[in-house]
C-alpha cells in the first residue's frame, strides 16, 4: 500500500513539474513571440529562409495558429519553393487577421507555382474585395487572367479599379498594355498544361487549354479540352460559348447550335460573343437579315468592337446598302489605325516620363476606340506631365 | 466463447456492417456519377461531335524533287548578326519558259550583304533551263541574267509582244529588267526602259491596265530603310539584334509604269492615284479583274497598313476602293501584317475571292468576293482563323491541287526573326500548309499526311504554281531563306481531267495577263484569271489549268480579254499533250 501510494505521488509529481514545466515554457516562449517573429523576419530578408523556420519552430510548436508564425513560415516555404507547405501555413490565416494582407498575396503565388490556379483566382477575387487598393493583387488577378486568355476579365478588373479610384493613374499603362497587345495562346500553353497536370479538373485551366490549343490550330488537342471543360462545367454559359465557336469554326454549325441553347437563367443574350457568333452563324446560312439582327444586339453591347464594326460592313455590302457599308467599313478602318497607333505609342511610352503630346494622343486614340474613361485619364496625366 | 472472442466477434460484425455500407454508399454515389456522366456525355457527344480532323486522308500526294533536279540555289543575304531588314523577305522566284520549248523554267532572285556583298555565280539570280521533268541545268552565266543585288520578287512577262518572257526583278535599290532575246539570252533593259527605280520593290506585275495591248508594268514598294540604321531588340532583350518592324516606318510609293510600246515606260503613279506613300508599305500583289466591269483591277497587300484595292474606272486615275470594298484590313479589325495574296474563286460563286496571309497571331484573311459588291470575310467560317493564326505566312497559291474543281491554298510560312532563344514557342522554322477546299465551305489542313515536305520545317518565303512536268496537274515551288528551294511534284490522284489553257493575245497584249477565264462544262460553271502577280515576290506559270470533272472537253470558255473582248468557244477539247491555245480572235466574239 504505501508503495503504491508512492507510486501515486510520484506520477503526479512529475505530471505537476512537467505540466509547470510546459506553461513555464510556453508561457517564455509566448512572451518572447515578438522577439522570435522579428528575429525569423530578419532570417527571411537576409535570405536564410530554412533559419527562418528553425527559429519558429518552438513558437508554432506552441502557438500552431500564430498568425505572424504562419505568415513568415509560410513566405520563407514560397521562396524554397516548397509550395504546397506554404499554401497549408498561409490559408491558416483567417480573413480578419492583420496578417492576411500580406499573407494572400504569398499564397497567391504558391498556388500559382503549384498549380493551383482557380483558387489562386478565388484567393485574389477575397483579397482584392478585402483590400480594394492592393495593387499587386490587382496585377496578380490581371497577369492570371492573361495566362488564361481572358483579355476581357482582366480588363474587367482594371476598369472597375478605375471607376473606384480615378483619382488613382497608375492603372492606365494597364489598360493600354491590355488595349494595344494581341493575346497570344503559343507562349501559356506550357504554363496552362502544367497546371492541368498537377491538379486536373480546374474548369478555368481546361477551358483555357482548350482555346489556347484552338488558337494554335491543334483541333483535336483543343476538342478533348473543350469536351472536358463541358464535362466539369456543362451549364456554364461562357465555357458553351466558346466551345461553340469552336464547334462553327470546326464546320459543324449543328454542334454549335446545340451549344448555344442554354438554360434562360444564363442569360446569354446579354453576352455580345454569343450574340456574334449567332450573328455569324446566321451568315454563314445565308440568312443576312437574321445575322444583322444578331449584329445589332451585339453592337448594342460593345458599339466600338473592331469585329462587330467590319461585320456590320459586310453584312451591308451583302444586303446591297453599298453606300452604308462604305461608310461602316470606313469606320472600322478607321478603328484599326487608332489601335495600331495605340500599339506603336504603347511600345515608345516612356512609362516613368511620358511626354504630354503622347498621352494626349492617347487619350484621343482611346477616345476613337469608345474608351472615354480611359481617355479622360490619359488628358489628366497629359495635364500633369511637365512639358 | 471467453470475453477476447466476444469481443473479437463483435468487432468484425460491426466491420462487416461498416464495410457494408460504405461499399452500398460507394456503389450508389458512383452508380449516380455515372449516370451524370453518361447524361452528360450524350450532350456533349452530340454537340462536339466526332473529330472533323481525326484520321483525315490527304487526296495530295507532293514529292520534294529539288534533291534530284540539279537545282542548287541558296539565298545569299539572310539575316545574320546585324539584322538587316532586307534579309527578311528571302529572294522570290519566276516560272517561265524562256526559250518557248513547252517546258517550265525556273528564275530565282538572290538578295546580298552590306558586309560581304554578292558575288560570282552562286550569289547571283539564277536561272535553270528545264531539260526533263524535273531536270534542270544553271544557264545564268551565259544568259545575261548574271547579277547581284538586293533582289526581292520578279515578274516574268512578254512586255513587247515579241513572244518571249522578259523578267523584272524588284530590288532593294535599282530595280531591273532583262529583255529575252529569244535565244535563251537576255539583255538589260532597265535603264533604257526607265524602271530601274531605286526605292525597295518587293513584288511587281505585268498587266495591261489601260487595254492598248502593251502589258502596263506595276512596282510594289516597301519601307524606307537604310543600311546604316541600328539593329532592332525583341523587348526586354538588348543583347539580341532582330530585324526591325515596318510598323513605325513610312512607308514607300507604289509605282506604276506606262507600257508606251516602245521599249519604255513611263512611270505615272501620281497620275493613277496609286502614289499612297505614308500608308503603302507593300509586299504583294494580284491584278485580275475583281468586278467583273471587264478592266484589270489591282489589289495591292501591305505590312502593317491597309491594303489597298485600285479599280479600273477606264481612265485615270484609279480609284483606291480598299475599304469601301472590305479589303483593307483583317477579318479581326486590326490592321493586317500583309505578306501574300492568292486570287481565284474558291466557292464558286462566279467571283474572285482573295486570300491573304498575315503576321504570326494574326489570321490569315479570305475575302469572298461578290463582284461588284465587294468582298466578304469569310475566314472564320472556313475554320481558316484556327488553321493560320500561329504560324507566319508568305507566299500563297490558291491551286485546284486534286483537280475536283475546289481551288486548294498552299501557304509557305516562316518566321523573318529568330528568337528561338527566347524559348521553344519562338518558332523560326514552320511548317509549311496545305488546306484541302471541301467544296467552298472549309478548308482543311492536310499538310502532315501529304508528303515529307509538309512534315519539315522551313523558312518559307515565295511560293509559285506551274505544271512543271506538263502532266496537267498544279505542281509548286518554293523558295526558303537558307535552303535550297523545294520543287514540289504533285502526285495526288486527279478527282478529274483537266485542260491546260494557254491564251494568245492579238488585239491585247500577247499574253493577256489578268485575264477572266469562264469555262461550262460537267463541272459545272468555274471562274478563274491568267495569273498577274500573287503569292509573294512570285511569278506563277501563266498557263491555266482548267479542271473538266469527268469529261474530256469543256461546253463552252469565255475569255474576257485585257484588251477588252469577250469571247466564247464552244466544245473544246485540248491538243494531245493536255494543252490548249485559243488565239484571240478565232472564237466568237460577244460583248465589248
Amino acid at each position: 500500500m504505501p508503495r503504491r501510494n508512492f507510486i501515486i505521488g510520484c506520477v503526479c509529481g512529475s505530471t505537476i513539474v512537467l505540466a509547470l514545466g510546459y506553461f513555464t515554457v510556453r508561457w517564455q516562449v509566448m512572451t518572447s513571440a515578438a522577439t522570435t517573429i522579428r528575429q525569423a523576419e530578419l532570417h527571411v530578408r537576409s535570405g536564410d529562409h530554412s533559419g527562418a523556420r528553425e527559429i519558429l519552430a518552438t513558437l508554432m510548436w506552441f502557438e500552431p495558429s500564430h498568425h505572424q508564425g504562419l505568415l513568415i513560415r509560410g513566405i520563407s516555404l514560397n521562396a524554397d519553393r516548397m509550395f504546397a507547405e506554404s499554401i497549408a501555413a498561409l490559408e491558416q490565416i483567417p480573413v480578419e487577421s492583420p496578417s492576411y494582407e500580406d499573407a494572400g498575396t504569398t499564397l497567391v503565388s504558391s498556388l500559382i507555382h503549384d498549380g493551383w490556379l482557380e483558387r489562386a483566382e478565388a484567393v485574389l477575387i477575397q483579397h482584392l474585395g478585402r483590400f480594394p487598393q492592393s495593387a499587386q493583387s490587382r496585377e496578380n488577378l490581371v497577369r492570371l487572367y492573361l495566362s488564361q486568355l481572358r483579355g476581357r476579365a482582366a480588363m474587367a478588373v482594371l476598369q472597375d479599379y478605375q471607376r473606384a479610384y480615378p483619382e488613382d493613374l497608375s492603372v492606365l499603362p494597364h489598360m493600354l498594355d491590355l488595349e494595344a497587345k494581341i493575346l497570344t495562346a503559343n507562349d501559356r500553353v506550357r504554363s496552362l498544361e502544367t497546371a492541368d497536370m498537377r491538379h486536373p479538373r480546374q474548369a478555368a485551366v481546361i477551358l483555357a487549354l482548350a482555346r489556347a490549343y484552338a488558337m494554335l490550330g491543334m483541333t483535336e488537342h483543343a476538342r478533348s479540352r473543350f469536351q472536358a471543360a463541358l464535362d466539369l462545367k456543362p451549364r456554364d454559359p461562357v465555357t458553351r460559348i466558346h466551345a461553340a465557336e469552336f464547334q462553327f469554326e470546326c464546320g459543324d454549325a449543328a454542334a454549335a447550335r446545340h451549344l448555344l441553347q442554354m438554360d434562360t437563367a444564363a442569360q446569354p443574350e446579354n453576352d455580345d460573343r454569343y450574340l456574334f457568333l449567332l450573328c455569324r452563324m446566321a451568315a454563314k446560312s445565308n440568312e443576312i437579315a437574321q445575322s444583322y439582327a444578331h449584329l445589332q444586339k451585339a453592337m448594342a453591347l460593345r458599339p466600338h468592337e473592331e469585329t462587330y464594326v467590319l461585320m456590320q460592313s459586310a453584312l451591308l455590302r451583302h444586303m446591297g446598302r453599298a453606300d452604308e457599308a462604305a461608310a461602316v467599313g470606313q469606320e472600322a478602318v478607321h478603328l484599326a489605325e487608332a489601335r495600331k497607333r495605340l500599339m506603336v505609342l504603347s511600345d515608345q511610352l516612356d512609362r516613368r516620363q511620358p511626354s504630354a503630346p503622347q498621352c494626349a494622343e492617347i487619350a484621343e486614340l482611346l477616345e476613337q476606340l469608345g474608351h472615354p474613361g480611359q481617355a479622360t485619364g490619359w488628358r489628366r496625366v497629359a495635364r500633369a506631365v511637365v512639358p | 466463447m471467453n470475453k477476447v472472442h466476444r469481443n473479437t466477434a463483435a468487432a468484425l460484425i460491426v466491420l462487416t456492417l461498416v464495410s457494408t455500407v460504405a461499399g452500398y454508399l460507394y456503389v450508389y454515389r458512383s452508380s449516380n456519377a455515372s449516370e451524370n456522366v453518361s447524361t452528360h456525355d450524350a450532350v456533349i457527344a452530340s454537340s462536339v461531335g466526332p473529330s472533323v480532323q481525326a484520321d483525315l486522308a490527304s487526296p495530295f500526294r507532293f514529292e520534294l524533287m529539288t534533291p534530284q533536279s540539279g537545282i542548287d540555289f541558296v539565298y545569299y543575304g539572310a539575316p545574320g548578326p546585324q539584322a538587316y531588314m532586307t534579309g527578311q523577305n528571302g529572294g522570290g522566284v519566276g516560272v517561265l519558259d524562256l526559250d518557248n520549248d513547252g517546258r517550265i523554267d525556273l528564275f530565282f532572285v538572290n538578295g546580298s550583304d552590306f558586309d560581304q556583298p554578292a558575288t560570282g555565280l552562286k550569289t547571283s539570280n539564277r536561272l535553270y533551263r528545264c531539260t526533263a521533268d524535273f531536270q534542270y541545268e544553271d544557264v545564268t552565266r551565259n544568259s545575261g541574267l548574271m547579277a547581284h543585288g538586293f533582289g526581292m520578287g520578279c515578274a516574268a512577262a512578254d512586255y513587247d509582244n515579241d513572244g518571249f518572257t522578259d523578267l523584272f526583278v524588284a530590288c532593294y535599290g535599282p530595280d531591273r529588267l532583262w529583255h529575252n532575246n529569244g535565244d535563251g539570252t537576255y539583255t538589260e533593259t532597265t535603264v533604257a526602259a526607265g524602271v530601274g527605280s531605286d526605292q525597295w520593290g518587293t513584288s511587281a506585275a505585268f498587266a495591261d491596265l489601260d487595254a492598248d495591248g502593251f502589258p502596263d508594268l506595276y512596282v510594289v514598294n516597301y519601307v524606307e530603310w537604310l543600311s546604316d540604321e541600328l539593329p532592332c531588340h525583341p523587348p526586354g532583350h538588348p543583347e539580341i539584334n532582330s530585324v526591325c518592324s515596318p510598323m513605325d516606318r513610312s512607308g514607300q510609293a507604289d509605282l506604276l509604269y506606262h507600257n508606251t510600246g516602245d521599249g519604255q515606260f513611263a512611270e505615272i503613279g501620281a497620275a493613277a492615284g496609286v502614289d499612297l506613300a505614308a500608308d503603302g508599305k507593300g509586299l504583294a500583289l494580284a491584278i485580275a479583274d475583281f468586278d467583273v466591269d471587264g478592266r484589270l483591277d489591282i489589289y495591292v497587300v501591305n505590312d502593317t497598313s491597309p491594303n489597298f484595292l485600285f479599280h479600273n474606272p477606264g481612265h485615270m486615275p484609279f480609284d483606291e476602293v480598299g475599304t469601301q470594298q472590305g479589303v483593307a484590313i483583317s477579318s479581326d479589325g486590326r490592321v493586317g501584317s500583309g505578306m501574300g495574296v492568292a486570287c481565284a474563286d474558291y466557292d464558286h460563286n462566279g467571283y474572285l475571292d482573295l486570300c491573304v496571309t498575315n503576321f504570326r497571331n494574326q489570321i490569315n484573311d479570305v475575302y469572298a468576293g461578290l463582284g461588284p459588291a465587294g468582298f466578304v470575310p469569310a475566314n472564320a467560317s472556313l475554320g481558316m482563323d484556327m488553321i493560320s493564326r500561329s504560324p507566319l505566312g508568305f507566299g500563297i497559291v490558291l491551286a485546284d491541287f486534286n483537280l475536283d474543281t475546289w481551288p486548294d491554298l498552299f501557304v509557305a510560312n516562316g518566321h523573318f526573326q529568330d528568337w528561338t532563344v527566347l524559348g521553344p514557342e519562338h518558332e523560326y522554322q514552320m511548317h509549311p500548309q496545305l488546306l484541302w477546299n471541301r467544296n467552298g465551305q472549309r478548308f482543311e489542313d492536310v499538310s502532315e499526311p501529304s508528303g515529307d515536305y509538309f512534315r519539315q520545317r522551313w523558312l518559307g518565303r515565295a511560293a509559285a504554281v506551274a505544271d512543271l512536268d506538263n502532266d496537267g496537274d498544279a505542281d509548286l515551288v518554293v523558295t526558303h531563306l537558307s535552303a535550297t528551294p523545294a520543287l514540289l511534284r504533285n502526285d495526288s490522284s486527279p478527282a478529274g481531267g483537266s485542260i491546260r489553257l494557254e491564251l494568245i493575245g492579238t488585239r491585247s497584249s500577247r499574253q493577256s495577263l489578268g485575264s477572266r477565264v469562264e469555262i461550262v462544262s460537267d463541272s459545272g460553271h468555274l471562274v478563274t484569271s491568267v495569273p498577274s502577280g500573287g503569292s509573294f515576290q512570285a511569278s506563277h506559270d501563266r498557263r491555266v489549268l482548267l479542271a473538266t470533272g469527268a469529261a474530256e472537253s469543256i461546253d463552252e470558255i469565255r475569255v474576257w480579254w485585257s484588251g477588252g473582248n469577250v469571247e466564247v468557244w464552244k466544245n473544246v477539247t485540248a491538243d494531245d499533250d493536255g494543252g490548249l491555245r485559243l488565239i484571240e480572235g478565232s472564237g466568237n466574239v460577244t460583248v465589248r
